[in-house]
């Protein structure tokens, strides 16, 4: 995903003229996430990926506009399309009153979504068991810094391969405790 | 329709460790199949959970450590508080220094004031201040009283 390819999409001449480096690389690296966080709520994928779209857009044009101070990612994405999912409901409410959407309600799905503390306890005594290599690119991609696997690979010195089998095989011990 | 994804390739999707031309067609794929959607939004909600585990705060081992102390200082302060005292003496009050007695030191006959001095009582002799406290009056031996 681009910000050359957002906008003719978009229809936003503005970015289309002016490809920016700096977005781009920003959209790559977080777009998977903003879409994933979308889906988590409930929507189905091609809701996700156009509110996901929509993010980028506004928030590059507020950029634009001289209105964003700072650009945290991906928080700062995953807020704003999280509130156009709102919005994208109640104006449905609006459209069809009295009839259920078919989107569910992504305010109700915060909730199942956040891990509450109970999980964490119990998420955190399954990393403990882990190795710790497998916990610093457990931490390196889920934590703050969201690094790709990439990254987090050639930081903790493993093959791009080994870090992902090692977080794969995590993944799937904290899956199944989260589950229970 | 196509094949249904493999259970890896949703975990894989999520991940974002498909390849361009593999996500596009694991997406066609899921934007048709409505069993394939609810796998992929119940891999997303995991997805999520394990950003929120690692974006958790740490514990606070500040806290435990402050209840433990509060726990240490209550025991101490228990047992101080069960240890044996003795008991207090009157040897204390016993030794301290007596207050002179009020002593008339005008002869009693002409003490005027004997009885606001609490030196005599109506109805009884009155006290000469030599009986009262002869030893206050005068550190000089008292000349022995031989017969020649």
């Amino acid at each position: 995903m681009s910000v050359t390819r957002l906008a003719t999409s978009a229809g936003f001449v503005g970015v289309a003229t002016t490809p920016d480096s700096a977005w781009n690389a920003r959209i790559t690296k977080h777009h998977r996430r903003v879409v994933v966080s979308l889906l988590a709520l409930g929507l189905d994928l091609e809701q996700a990926q156009e509110l996901a779209q929509e993010t980028w857009i506004l928030l590059i044009e507020r950029e634009r506009e001289g209105r964003l101070e700072r650009i945290k990612l991906p928080g700062l994405a995953l807020r704003q399309a999280r509130y156009l999912a709102l919005e994208a409901r109640r104006r449905r409410r609006e459209v069809l009153p009295g009839e259920m959407p078919e989107t569910p309600d992504p305010a109700a799905g915060v909730d199942d979504v956040v891990a509450g503390r109970r999980d964490v306890a119990r998420a955190r005594g399954v990393l403990a068991t882990a190795s710790p290599r497998a916990r610093e690119v457990f931490s390196l991609v889920y934590g703050p810094r969201n690094a790709s696997h990439r990254e987090a690979a050639a930081e903790v010195g493993l093959s791009l391969q080994r870090a992902r089998q090692m977080l794969c095989e995590l993944r799937a011990q904290l899956r199944q405790e989260l589950k229970r | 329709m196509t094949q249904h994804p493999a259970p890896d390739r949703f975990r894989d999707y999520v991940m974002g460790s498909l390849t361009g031309a593999e996500a596009d067609t694991f997406e066609a794929h899921v934007m048709a199949c409505s069993a394939c959607l609810e796998v992929l939004q119940d891999e997303a909600r995991v997805e999520e959970q394990l950003h929120s585990v690692a974006m958790a705060p740490p514990r606070r081992r500040s806290r435990r450590i402050a209840i433990a102390l509060a726990a240490l200082v209550a025991c101490l302060g228990g047992w101080y508080l069960a240890l044996p005292r003795p008991e207090p003496t009157r040897r204390s009050v016993e030794r301290l220094p007596l207050a002179p007695l009020p002593v008339c030191l005008r002869a009693p006959s002409r003490c005027e004031d004997a009885e606001r001095h609490g030196l005599h009582t109506p109805g009884t002799p009155i006290p000469r201040y030599e009986d009262a406290a002869p030893a206050r009056l005068s550190l000089a031996p008292k000349p022995s009283k031989e017969k020649p």
